[in-house]
């Protein structure tokens, strides 16, 4: 009997041994092919935590990444700009983009894309998987990712749990390029064509959003973007894109429009704006806007932040 | 489905009911006498696994009923959680209960071994679902702690693992996306969902099944196999021989053959068969998705027999046309998932009129990297089992004759899983059956 326990230890310590092998090699591979990405979501994020350095940084979901070109604020604002926005992403991710970036350059314009019901939603920090193979590098990112599970701190010592999944986005920028925006489009992703709709249909109607109360945390969170960016002297608007079809105010809206007085933020709210509802030419779906649209939704924010800074300083006593 | 401490008396009332029952029974020399007994085993049994998982079901479908003649009916409203594995302990003690009423198994007179038998953790949530012939004696039998099965039942495991996190789990992120938005999607992304959903299913289960295989294997004892492959059966009758095998025989030794199985007039027959299935769909939940699920397998079931018993096929055999009858069972699966997947009835009619009625195109993958992920893992899976199907005792890795390939396969498997795996996912969906 105990020759089969020794033979057990000594199996489990060679299998045990191999695993970490293969964890060892293949992360470092995955992470070489990640430090080198020639463009792509991890090229973006590595971008943004590394390097950026420009004027205006716009952060935010998939409604930031479409919707905001930053050549047209380059050209509107004569100032720099890189669009970090992220599909599928939502507060947690920009309070990670806020720690890292703050750390080491603070942008004068911050604009913060969100979402008609970002204070209501639960937080998802499942989705913050994406940013798994960062964690070591960039401290200030590691309690979001031990919110995913509550061992995740312990997980991410493997390197193949790290890079879990990975392969499809970390590899495909090498074979393909551009499929999240080309380089020179500085963080945007533009999405081409145009929604489908039946004309003849009734689908000229407002949505109707049950309200719902403010997720606290949700609200923390936000909070926490908005006085940090403050603190490092950097002027915030805050962008409601348009959707396809109009809603009712949602609890959010109203929120926002309370915390915009508190904090002194400037709120543009475009999720009435008849320019882009019911104009199926300007949307790639019900959510996200289409080049064109994008270029408009820019100018039009462009616009009003020149005009905003244009009163500021005349405002300011010669 | 839950655990709540108190669903424990669930599980220790049906065993002692059933542990005395089957004692009186075999005591008793009258047959009326022995009877008795069983039908009090069978209703007791019976009547909590109604009341706990199908009362609400037909407590609100009563309700519709009246309500839709404009005929009050105070519903009464019970907050039931479904008490976890309530399915198949109660069908593993009915087994045991009958075989001793005919005269097939001895009662057992030990109580603590009975108990063990009706609550053996590894397959008390989801099966298989063991005949206390096999159980039984292996429970009685002194098992030494054996290198031989903690290596076999670690590999069984570990390829449960793969099936649940790499290939059910991975493929659940689209089926949930497109099942839970239905009215969204088109006719090919609703197909494509059902698809995936068919080896999500076949995953989730069996990967369940092979994670209790195996943990018993560890302890020395052998569980059933319950799954062979299923998606390489050519035909329907063949493929109830390879899925969930554990309670098809049930069904089949406990349902079909005392409702007199083929050896009755044909018209029966066909009701047999039928009423087998429709049975067996009820069994899967409490939603009446699933009682149409049972009955469209008991339409392809009779349809078959009746093609093989009246058709001259034999050409087909002559040409064996295999891959095309898998190809052909695929396609009446992924129909039969319209049904089973769906949230509602009504969904399900919606999904048949968007497929075979009202093609509307366009295609929703999803997130790119997570359709090709689920693309990957069907692949693995597949390639698999075509090598242990088609091949087999062929290319071994994880029983190779050499130590290290067995070691450093093991030790692949356990990395591919780590990278490919889905660690957020649900439960296992037989858990709620």
């Amino acid at each position: 009997m105990k020759k089969i326990y020794v033979k057990v230890f000594r199996d489990f310590l060679i299998i045990l041994f191999i695993v970490f092998a293969l964890d060892i090699v293949f992360g470092k591979l995955c992470s070489i092919a990640l430090h080198n990405s020639p463009d792509g979501r991890y090229y973006k994020t590595l971008y943004v935590f590394e390097h950026y350095n420009e004027d205006i940084l716009m952060i935010g979901s998939s409604k930031a990444e479409v919707n905001f070109v930053p050549n047209v604020f380059e050209e509107e604002l004569n100032l720099t700009c890189w669009n970090a926005g992220r599909g599928g992403q939502s507060l947690p991710y920009s309070r990670c983009i806020q720690e890292v970036s703050l750390s080491r350059h603070a942008p004068k314009i911050l604009i913060l894309g969100v979402n008609k019901l970002v204070l209501e939603r639960p937080l998802n920090f499942v989705r913050m998987g994406f940013l798994k193979p960062f964690y070591w590098d960039f401290p200030p990112i590691r309690p979001f990712i031990n919110e995913i599970s509550t061992n995740e701190k312990y997980y991410m010592f493997s390197n193949l749990y790290a890079y879990n999944s990975t392969f499809y986005y970390l590899f495909r920028s090498y074979f393909v390029k551009g499929m999240d925006g080309e380089n020179k489009h500085k963080g945007w992703k533009p999405k081409t064509g145009h929604m489908s709709i039946d004309l003849n249909s009734n689908y000229k109607h407002e949505i109707f959003v049950e309200p719902k109360p403010i997720n606290k945390r949700a609200l923390k969170e936000f909070e926490t973007i908005i006085q940090s960016f403050k603190k490092a002297g950097t002027e915030i608007y805050v962008v409601i894109s348009p959707d396809f079809k109009p809603a009712n105010p949602t609890t959010t809206i109203v929120k926002l429009k309370e915390l915009a007085n508190e904090y002194h933020f400037e709120l543009l709210d475009y999720s009435h704006d008849t320019t882009f509802i019911y104009k199926p030419q300007l949307f790639r779906d019900f959510g996200h806007l289409n080049t064109n649209g994008a270029y408009q939704l820019s100018n039009k924010i462009a616009d009003k932040i020149k005009n905003y800074r244009h009163s500021k300083t005349e405002q300011k006593p010669n | 489905m839950c655990w709540k401490p108190e669903y424990v008396f669930l599980i220790l009332s049906s065993t002692i009911v059933d542990y005395i029952a089957a004692i009186k029974i075999g005591r008793e020399k009258s047959q009326l006498k022995k009877r008795i007994y069983l039908y009090f085993s069978l209703v007791f049994n019976l009547s909590l696994l109604f009341f706990f998982k199908y009362f609400n079901l037909f407590n609100d479908s009563i309700y519709t009923l009246l309500n839709s003649f404009n005929i009050f009916y105070d519903k009464p409203e019970f907050h039931l959680l479904l008490p976890v594995g309530i399915s198949f302990y109660t069908f593993q003690t009915l087994s045991y209960t009958i075989d001793v009423f005919r005269g097939n198994k001895k009662p057992e007179r030990h109580f603590g071994k009975f108990a063990v038998f009706v609550s053996f953790f590894p397959q008390l949530v989801a099966g298989p679902i063991e005949r206390s012939s096999r159980l039984l004696p292996a429970l009685k039998q002194k098992v030494n702690f054996s290198y031989e099965n903690l290596s076999e039942g670690l590999k069984k495991m570990l390829w449960g693992y793969f099936m649940k996190l790499v290939v059910a789990d991975r493929l659940a992120i689209y089926v949930d996306a497109v099942y839970n938005n239905i009215e969204h999607h088109s006719s090919l992304t609703i197909i494509a969902a059902s698809s995936f959903f068919l080896f999500q299913i076949y995953c989730d289960f069996a990967g369940y099944s092979y994670i209790a295989i195996g943990a018993a294997k560890v302890l020395g004892i052998d569980l059933m196999e319950n799954f062979r492959r299923p998606n390489f059966a050519a035909s329907i009758g063949e493929l109830w021989k390879r899925w969930h095998i554990s309670l098809s025989t049930w069904f089949r030794d406990y349902v079909y053959i005392p409702l007199g199985g083929n050896r009755v007039s044909k018209p029966r027959f066909y009701l047999n068969l039928f009423l087998t299935f429709l049975i067996s769909g009820l069994w899967h939940g409490a939603n009446w998705t699933f009682v149409l699920w049972g009955a469209l397998h008991g339409f392809y079931m009779i349809v078959e027999v009746f093609i093989k018993k009246n058709l001259k096929i034999k050409f087909l055999k002559k040409y064996n046309f295999m891959i095309l009858g898998i190809l052909f069972v695929f396609v009446l699966k992924v129909i039969s998932y319209f049904l089973f997947r769906a949230n509602s009835v009504d969904d399900s009619f919606f999904i048949f009129k968007r497929v075979f009625y009202d093609w509307t195109p366009g295609f929703y993958h999803g997130d790119g990297g997570n359709f090709i992920n689920s693309l990957l893992a069907i692949m693995i899976l597949t390639l698999i089992e075509i090598k242990q199907e088609f091949f087999p005792g062929k290319l071994l890795l994880l029983h190779n004759k050499c130590y290290w390939v067995r070691s450093t396969s093991f030790a692949t498997m356990i990395a591919i899983i780590i990278y490919l795996g889905v660690f957020d996912g649900g439960q296992f969906i037989y858990f709620q059956f």
